[in-house]
C-alpha cells in the first residue's frame, strides 16, 4: 500500500509555489529541472513528470527514496518561508513509482533519444547536447558498477560507444547493493532498478580493478578511454587495545552480513555518528538490540550525519553520547568484548577539513558495558592499487582530477566517492558519471579528429 | 448595539435567516431537509416534483462528475463545482408530496417552496399546483429552466419554456389561477434577454425569481479511456454545472434582474455560494435570499453556521441592523459599462520588502502578460519600475503573500519618493 507521504503527493505538487527562477532546479547535482517535474505533477502528467526526472537522472526513483533532498533541492525552497519546504523528494519518488506502476520503463532508457544533459556545479547550470557518433566508434572501461559507473556507461552506450564495466564483487550496484539498510531503500525496488539500468550494459564481474586488471591490460582489450569508480571500500578503525575481541564489528559488516543477527546482543556501542553509524544504530535496534549507544567524540555541531537521519534514529531510541572517544576495549574470559572504556573529549584547533579536532582529556573516562562494538568512522580510498597504475591520490586518499574529472592519466577518468566530494550520495556520483561520459565523449572524440 | 436581525421576510413568509436549500439532491426528501432545518437553514425550495417522475425508470450512473481548476485537478477535483445529469426523485408524487406536508406540519417556521417541473402543458401545471397547496407548502417554485438536454433534439421540453417569454407568462398563469399561493420562477442565464423573462413572469403574477439555474457544461474527457465524464457505458451527454465556477456568471444575472427599474419581484440568489462572503455578496447585490446546493453536497448542512455567523458578524462590523438593509446596498456602486468608470485613478504597485519572500512570481506575471514593470534581482528580491507600472492589479492576484503588495496612488508614490 502507498505511504501516507506518497499518497498526498498531489496535494504536496499544488502547494509548490512555482517560482521564477526556482531554487530547487539549482540544488540537484544532477541537473533534474525539479520545478518542472512538480508542475508537470501538478497538472496530472505523470509521464512527463518522470520523464523530467530520468532524463537526468536514471537513479530517479532510487534518489526519490534516499536523496538527501533537505540539503539539496529542498534547501532553498521558497515554500519554506511561508512554513514548510515541499517535500521534493517524496514527489520523486511518487512520480517515477506512479510512472513504473503505469507499465513505463525507466524514462532515461526508453526516451528516444539521450536528452540534453543538464548538471548543476555549484548552484550553475550546465547542458551539453552531445552528436551521438557511429556506432562501435570506441570502447570504454568502467570500473565500479555503482551510480557512477552505470550512469557513464549508459550515456556512452546511448552515445553509439560499447562499454565494458568491471564489478569487483558479484553484485551490480556499488555501496546501494552494500550497506543501505532496507528500512531506507526497499531492496526489492533496488534489484528491479537495478536490473533495469544494467540491462544496455555488458558487465563483468568478481573483476577488481588494479594488479590483475589494470590499466595496460584495458588498453590491450582495445579500451580508449576509462573511468575510475570504484569507490571508497576500507573501513576506518582507530588502533586501540581490545580490537581482535570477539563482537568487534564494522558497519559494513553489519549493513551486508546477516550472521550477527543471531547472536542474541542485547546492547552496543557504534563509534562514529555520520550516516553509516546512523543506519548501523537503526539496523541493531530493529534487529532486537535494545541499548544501542552511538559514540562521538565532538559535539552537534561536528556531526556530519543529515538531521533527518540522525531525528531518525533518536526517535527510534538510539542512545547518543558526545564528547568520548573510545580508548580501549574490555574483554571477559571467552575472548568476548564486555565494555569499552571511553575518554572525555575537549575541542581543540581547527583540522584540515575545517572541523575543530578533539582530543581525550586526561582522567576523565568512564566504561560503558555492552556486547558488540560497531566502528562507523568512514572510508577509505585503496589507495595502493590507484597508485600502482599511476594514478595521482592526494593526501586525503581521494582521486586528483580537474573539473573534466580527468585524472593525470591521460583517457582516465574517475568519479564517485573515489574523488570524494558529495559526502557519498548517490545523486552526486550520478552527477559524476555524467560529467565523466560528457569529458570522455569529448575526449574520444578529439583523439579521433587528431587520429583522422 | 444589540445583535443584527438576520429575519428577512420573502414570499410573504418570515425567513429566520436568508439561507435555503436550493431545490436540489440536497432537498430531495422530508428526512434530509428536516436534518438541514435543525441545523438552522431557514427553508427549502424541495427538488422539482413532476408527474414524470412516476414512470418506472432508473437515474443515471454516475450522474455527477466533479470540476477541478488548473490541470489535472487531482486535488480537490470539485473545487471549480460540480456538473450533474438527470437527478430525479425516485419515488411517486404521491409519496413525494406527503412527505413534503408531514416536514411542513413538523417545522411551520420553516420556510418550504415545493419546486414543480413540467412540460408546457395547463393540466399538468395546475394539478401540481393543487398537490403542493394540498401539502401545505408556503410557495411554489417553477422549474422553467432546466439545463438538461433530455428531450428530443438534445433540448428540455422544460427547459425550453424558460427560453421565451410569452411562454413563461403562460405558465405562470396557469399555476397562478391555480393557487393562491406565491410563486417562484427559476431562470436560467441561457438566455438572450434574462430581462425579458423576469418581466413576463411578473405579467403572469409571479411572487419572485431564483436566478440561476446550472449552466449547460461538458464535464471533460478522461484521456486514459477516452470518454467523456461523467462515464456512462463510455459515453456521456451535456451536464448542468453548478458551484464555485458559476458564481460570477450567477451574479452577473442578478445584477441585471435588480437593475432592470420596472421589474419589482423579489429576488432569490443561486449559484455558486460556497462561504458566508459569497451569501453576503449576493444580497449586496440585490438577493432576498440565498440558495445553496453545491457546497452542502462537497461539506454538508453544517455549511449553515459559518453562512449564518458569518453574516452576523459582518453585519455587526458593518452596522447592519437588519437583513433588509444589505440588499441591493452596494447597487448604485455597479455602473451599468466600465465606459462610465472614473480614469483619475491611476495606481502603483508597492511590493513589501519585509513580507516578500521572493518566489518571483510577480515579475512572470508583469513581464508575459502585463507591463514589464517588475525587475527580479539574482537576490531574488522585486522591484517595481514606477515608471512602467500601469496599476494593472495582476502582480497582487498572483502573490502567495496576503498583503505583500499593496497599490498606491501614482502621486502619492511621488511624494513618498521625495
Amino acid at each position: 500500500m502507498m505511504p501516507p507521504h506518497l499518497r498526498g503527493a498531489y496535494w504536496e505538487a499544488a502547494r509548490c509555489l512555482q517560482c521564477c527562477d526556482p531554487p530547487c532546479s539549482l540544488g540537484c547535482p544532477a541537473g533534474i529541472d525539479v520545478a518542472r517535474f512538480i508542475r508537470q505533477l501538478n497538472k496530472g502528467d505523470v509521464t512527463g513528470a518522470a520523464d523530467t526526472i530520468e532524463r537526468d537522472n536514471p537513479f530517479g526513483l532510487i534518489c526519490g527514496w534516499i536523496c538527501p533532498s533537505e540539503v539539496l533541492c529542498q534547501k532553498d525552497c521558497t515554500a519554506r518561508k511561508l512554513g514548510r519546504a515541499i517535500d521534493i523528494r517524496s514527489l520523486q519518488r511518487f512520480a517515477t513509482e506512479e510512472n513504473r506502476r503505469a507499465g513505463s520503463s525507466n524514462r532515461f532508457l526508453t526516451r528516444p533519444q539521450l536528452a540534453e544533459q543538464r548538471i548543476v556545479v555549484e548552484g550553475q547550470v550546465k547542458r551539453e547536447a552531445p552528436t551521438h557518433v557511429a556506432a562501435s566508434s570506441g570502447l570504454v572501461a568502467i570500473i565500479g558498477s555503482g551510480p557512477a559507473g552505470l550512469t557513464c556507461g549508459l550515456i556512452l552506450v546511448r552515445l553509439g560507444y560499447r562499454v565494458e564495466l568491471w564489478e569487483k564483487t558479484d553484485t551490480i550496484g556499488g555501496r546501494l547493493s552494500h550497506g543501505i539498510p532496507s528500512f531506507r531503500l526497499d531492496s526489492a525496488v533496488l534489484r528491479s532498478e537495478l536490473e533495469i539500468l544494467a540491462s544496455p550494459l555488458t558487465i563483468h564481474r568478481n573483476r577488481a580493478f588494479g594488479m590483475e586488471l589494470g590499466l595496460v591490460d584495458l588498453r590491450r582489450q582495445g579500451c580508449q578511454a576509462v573511468f575510475l569508480a570504484s569507490g571508497k571500500w576500507r573501513e576506518n578503525i582507530p588502533e586501540i587495545p581490545g580490537n581482535q575481541l570477539a563482537g568487534v564489528m564494522t558497519a559494513d559488516q553489519i549493513l551486508t552480513q546477516e550472521d550477527w543477527k543471531s547472536a542474541g546482543i542485547k546492547s552496543a556501542a557504534v563509534v562514529g555518528a555520520g550516516n553509516a553509524a546512523m543506519d548501523v544504530a537503526r539496523s541493531l535496534l530493529a534487529e532486537g538490540v535494545e541499548m544501542v549507544h552511538v559514540l562521538y567524540r565532538r559535539t552537534p555541531k561536528e556531526l556530519t550525519s543529515w538531521d533527518e537521519e540522525r531525528e531518525e534514529a533518536w526517535q527510534a531510541g538510539v542512545i547518543f553520547h558526545l564528547l568520548c572517544l573510545p580508548v580501549a576495549l574490555e574483554g571477559d574470559s571467552a575472548g568476548r568484548v564486555r565494555s569499552v572504556i571511553c575518554a572525555r573529549t575537549a575541542p581543540g584547533l581547527l583540522d584540515s577539513s575545517g572541523r575543530r579536532a578533539f582530543r581525550a582529556v586526561e582522567g576523565y573516562s568512564f566504561e560503558l558495558p555492552v556486547e558488540m562494538v560497531v566502528y562507523a568512522l568512514g572510508y577509505g580510498t585503496d589507495c595502493a592499487s590507484l597508485e600502482s597504475q599511476g594514478i595521482r591520490v592526494d593526501e586525503e586518499g581521494f582521486v586528483r582530477v580537474n573539473e573534466d574529472l580527468a585524472t593525470n592519466v591521460d583517457g582516465v577518468f574517475a568519479g564517485g566517492d573515489l574523488i570524494g566530494k558529495g559526502r557519498g550520495t548517490v545523486v552526486q556520483a550520478v552527477a559524476d558519471g555524467k560529467r565523466a561520459a560528457l569529458s570522455i565523449h569529448q575526449y574520444l572524440s578529439r583523439e579521433r579528429r587528431q587520429g583522422e | 448595539m444589540s445583535r443584527p436581525d438576520l429575519r428577512v421576510p420573502f414570499c410573504g413568509f418570515q425567513c429566520e435567516n436568508p439561507f435555503l436549500l436550493a431545490a436540489s439532491p440536497v432537498s430531495r426528501f422530508g428526512e434530509m431537509i428536516e436534518r438541514a432545518f435543525r441545523l438552522g437553514w431557514a427553508g427549502a425550495v424541495t427538488k422539482s416534483v413532476s408527474l414524470a417522475q412516476d414512470l418506472p425508470d432508473h437515474s443515471l450512473s454516475p450522474r455527477f462528475a466533479g470540476i477541478g481548476l488548473g490541470g489535472s485537478g487531482l486535488t480537490a477535483p470539485y473545487k471549480g463545482g460540480l456538473t450533474n445529469i438527470d437527478f430525479r426523485i425516485d419515488q411517486s408524487v404521491d409519496k413525494t408530496m406527503a412527505d413534503y406536508a408531514l416536514l411542513k406540519s413538523r417545522y411551520p417556521d420553516k420556510f418550504l417552496a415545493i419546486s414543480l417541473k413540467a412540460e408546457f402543458d395547463q393540466k399538468q401545471w395546475q394539478h401540481l399546483a393543487g398537490l403542493a397547496a394540498a401539502a401545505g407548502a408556503d410557495a411554489i417554485e417553477l422549474c422553467l429552466s432546466c439545463p438538461d438536454p433530455c428531450g428530443e433534439g438534445g433540448s428540455c421540453a422544460v427547459g425550453s419554456i424558460g427560453q421565451n417569454p410569452q411562454a413563461v407568462k403562460e405558465v405562470v398563469t396557469w399555476v397562478r389561477v391555480a393557487t393562491h399561493l406565491p410563486v417562484l420562477v427559476k431562470l436560467s442565464a441561457h438566455v438572450a434577454n434574462l430581462t425579458a423573462i423576469g418581466l413576463a413572469a411578473q405579467e403572469g403574477g409571479a411572487t419572485a425569481l431564483t436566478a440561476i439555474n446550472t449552466l449547460k457544461s461538458i464535464s471533460g474527457i478522461n484521456l486514459a479511456t477516452l470518454s467523456p465524464f461523467p462515464t456512462i457505458e463510455g459515453m456521456s451527454a451535456a451536464a448542468g454545472l453548478s458551484g464555485a465556477a458559476i458564481k460570477p456568471i450567477a451574479q452577473f444575472c442578478l445584477d441585471e434582474l435588480a437593475g432592470e427599474s420596472s421589474l419589482h419581484l423579489q429576488l432569490s440568489a443561486a449559484g455558486g455560494v460556497t462561504c458566508a462572503q459569497d451569501a453576503i455578496e449576493f444580497l449586496l447585490l440585490g438577493a432576498r435570499t440565498v440558495q445553496v446546493t453545491t457546497q452542502i453536497m462537497l461539506e454538508g448542512y453544517g455549511l449553515i453556521e459559518d453562512l449564518r455567523d458569518g453574516l452576523a458578524a459582518f453585519m455587526e462590523e458593518h452596522r447592519f441592523r437588519t437583513v433588509e438593509e444589505l440588499i441591493g446596498a452596494i447597487r448604485p456602486k455597479l455602473a451599468r459599462s466600465s465606459k462610465e468608470l472614473s480614469r483619475r485613478q491611476q495606481l502603483i504597485a508597492q511590493i513589501e520588502a519585509d513580507l516578500c519572500i521572493g518566489c518571483g512570481r510577480c515579475y512572470l506575471a508583469c513581464r508575459d502578460g502585463a507591463y514589464q514593470a517588475i525587475e527580479f534581482h539574482p537576490d531574488r528580491t522585486v522591484r517595481v519600475d514606477p515608471e512602467k507600472c500601469a496599476g494593472c492589479g495582476l502582480c497582487k492576484i498572483t502573490c502567495p503573500v496576503p498583503s505583500a503588495i499593496r497599490f498606491t496612488g501614482k502621486e502619492e508614490h511621488g511624494e513618498a519618493s521625495v
